[in-house]
């Protein structure tokens, strides 16, 4: 069994099961985590395609419109379509409940983006692979084509600590993570209240990245 | 003394038919070649990232319908015992089994081509995951090569080995389990994209039934035209064919239509996620291959034209209606595929109906015509080098001819 690179700060016991709660007022839409993940995890930014961005969304009208910024990424889900779907295996849950894809054993049958109701992965193409090596030299870490999505920086783990680039940047602390093995972390509360909530809790993928929103969305949508 | 006027000839064959399998087999390379330059040139083009399986994925399944939908078609003769009232069946049996082993080719090129990784199909056999429908339809695409491959080499040896051809059941075995190993991979194929949460518009088992319904249709049609040039000198063989596949059509049309009908029907109960996508096929964007290519040029002229078939017979008519019937089958899988993606719902805190548009890249496109070309030079060298006419006897290495 691999030992996960991630672990609780303070604790020797590697963390089961990693959230991430999103507070929703608290997103200013600076896209500073969207830069920083696009850093850390060299994602096709000439594409447009990114691992987590941050969509602008109005509700209602005026006079009583409004405008809020929501982070999207992988929902991290403990029963993921996009797992299941997986012909070879290279969709995985690893230590810490984070869904990873194993670049040498996905053939890019895009079965999992399909699979996805998030929309949150997508084709990283020969000519990314390209791209990336021209860009970051040695440093590459994608290697071939294959699916990319949000892995938490699993791969990176950067300091050995526990914190994805997004949140570590996050200017309105926006982006809560932490172990939901530990009751006193603050995503596990947030998740225990029932103040963090899943998006489209009738699919049933049980989704560990939850959002906080304490605002009447009441209102047709604009995006 | 024919022979000899006839020309040169090697092993049997005219130097005609040398002069087609050689041309044949050029094509087959070319087409080859062709395919894996419109695969890189694909690589290389912009990519349409928000709609992931586009012209390969719809050609893919386009011919894998057409493949199993004429081995159920032959199922008839080889499962059911039907062979015409003077056992016409029996002249073109052995090419429909040929046709529909053949015409999975091209789907598993396109398919393979669809991959980011195409050699890496091998992970599928390797490591597979049960759970993943697209590793079941790895193993029965197994199954039903292997099957139809199976039944054609019975059909060819039993000409030659007289003691083959007398065990009991042997025919019909072989037969069901072709039926079985089509309908596998036509309901599971259906199952690929109905299995998908994420996609409404695919989502439940009424994709499967669809599939078998449009395979039926998709295969009568293809076979037909395929084996009009081979049969045309026969006469009684050409009014059976005429007759037969009339018949077929009309009750094919029949089924399909009366099941497009209900898709749609139920669809309207889904108003928020699933019917946006059948409004642009009704009256939005896609109403125009809807209506006029795979309604009225796909089902409404082919239905006419075979009703005035089955009572009059008239090949010609006949062959024009199965044309129809290809084109409109495969402007179907295109916007059953392609349209649910362009048109696909999200929800990040409230419903979004994306609309991202597409239009297939010149690669793909190269990639899709490589594969017509790749199907019918196969079609063609099988049809001259194995004994394919009824009772015709292999002379080289058991199944030559």
């Amino acid at each position: 069994m691999s030992t996960n690179p991630m672990q609780s700060f303070g604790n020797t016991e590697p963390c089961k099961k990693w959230g991430m709660a999103i507070l929703v007022d608290q997103c200013l839409g600076c896209d500073a985590c969207v830069a920083a993940c696009t850093l850390e995890n060299q994602t096709p930014f000439w594409n447009e395609l990114w691992r987590t961005h941050v969509e602008d969304l109005e509700f209602g009208e005026y006079p009583n419109s409004q405008r809020i910024f929501v982070p999207r990424l992988c929902m991290q889900c403990e029963n993921p379509p996009c797992l299941y779907v997986c012909p070879t295996g290279a969709t995985q849950i690893v230590d810490g409940g984070i869904v990873v894809v194993d670049e040498y054993k996905c053939i890019g049958c895009q079965y999992c983006v399909e699979a996805c109701p998030f929309g949150a992965r997508y084709m990283y193409t020969t000519e990314d692979v390209q791209k990336a090596k021209e860009t970051y030299g040695i440093n590459t870490i994608h290697e071939v084509p294959h699916v990319d999505k949000c892995t938490f920086c699993y791969e990176t783990a950067p300091d050995n600590t526990n914190t994805p680039a997004c949140v570590r940047t996050c200017v309105g602390g926006a982006r809560v993570f932490g172990c939901l093995d530990n009751p006193n972390d603050e995503v596990t509360k947030l998740f225990e209240t029932g103040e963090a909530v899943q998006l489209n809790p009738e699919l049933g993928v049980g989704s560990k990245v939850r959002y906080v929103i304490n605002r009447n969305l009441e209102g047709s949508v604009d995006v | 003394m024919n022979n000899q006027k006839k020309g040169f000839t090697l092993l049997g064959y005219s130097s005609k038919q040398i002069g087609i399998v050689l041309g044949s087999l050029v094509i087959v390379l070319v087409s080859i070649y062709l395919a894996f330059y419109g695969y890189n040139l694909d690589q290389i083009e912009e990519q349409v990232f928000n709609v992931p399986w586009g012209l390969d994925v719809v050609g893919y399944t386009f011919f894998a319908l057409m493949a199993t939908g004429s081995a159920m078609v032959n199922s008839v003769y080889t499962v059911f015992g039907y062979k015409g009232q003077n056992g016409e069946y029996s002249r073109f049996i052995k090419y429909g089994a040929w046709f529909s082993l053949v015409t999975i080719l091209p789907a598993w090129l396109l398919v393979l081509l669809s991959l980011a990784k195409p050699f890496d199909f091998t992970y599928i056999f390797v490591s597979p995951r049960i759970s993943s429908r697209i590793t079941w339809m790895a193993i029965l695409y197994t199954f039903y090569a292997l099957m139809e491959a199976i039944e054609l080499l019975y059909m060819i040896l039993s000409e030659r080995f007289e003691r083959i051809k007398q065990i009991k059941y042997m025919e019909m075995g072989i037969g069901i389990l072709v039926l079985i190993a089509v309908v596998s991979v036509c309901t599971n194929l259906g199952q690929v994209f109905g299995s998908l949460i994420s996609m409404p518009a695919w989502y439940g088992p009424w994709f499967s039934v669809y599939f078998i319904f449009s395979a039926v249709l998709l295969g009568a049609s293809a076979e037909l035209l395929f084996m009009y040039p081979i049969l045309r000198k026969e006469g009684s063989v050409r009014s059976f064919i005429s007759k037969y596949y009339s018949a077929f059509f009309v009750i094919g049309i029949a089924f399909y239509t009366m099941y497009l009908t209900w898709i749609i029907l139920s669809a309207w109960y889904s108003r928020e996620t699933i019917w946006p996508v059948y409004q642009s096929l009704l009256y939005g964007a896609g109403a125009p291959i809807f209506w006029g290519v795979e309604i009225f040029i796909g089902l409404i002229i082919p239905l006419l034209i075979s009703i005035y078939t089955l009572k009059k017979g008239n090949i010609k008519l006949m062959l024009l209606s199965a044309a129809l019937l290809v084109i409109g089958g495969f402007a179907s899988k295109y916007s059953i595929i392609v349209l649910p993606q362009q048109l696909r719902p999200y929800v990040w805190l409230t419903l979004q109906i994306s609309n991202f548009s597409y239009f297939p890249s010149t690669g793909l496109i190269i990639m899709f015509i490589a594969a017509v070309l790749f199907w019918a030079a196969a079609f063609a060298v099988g049809s001259i080098v194995l004994p394919l006419n009824e009772k015709e006897k292999a002379k080289h290495l058991w199944i030559f001819r």
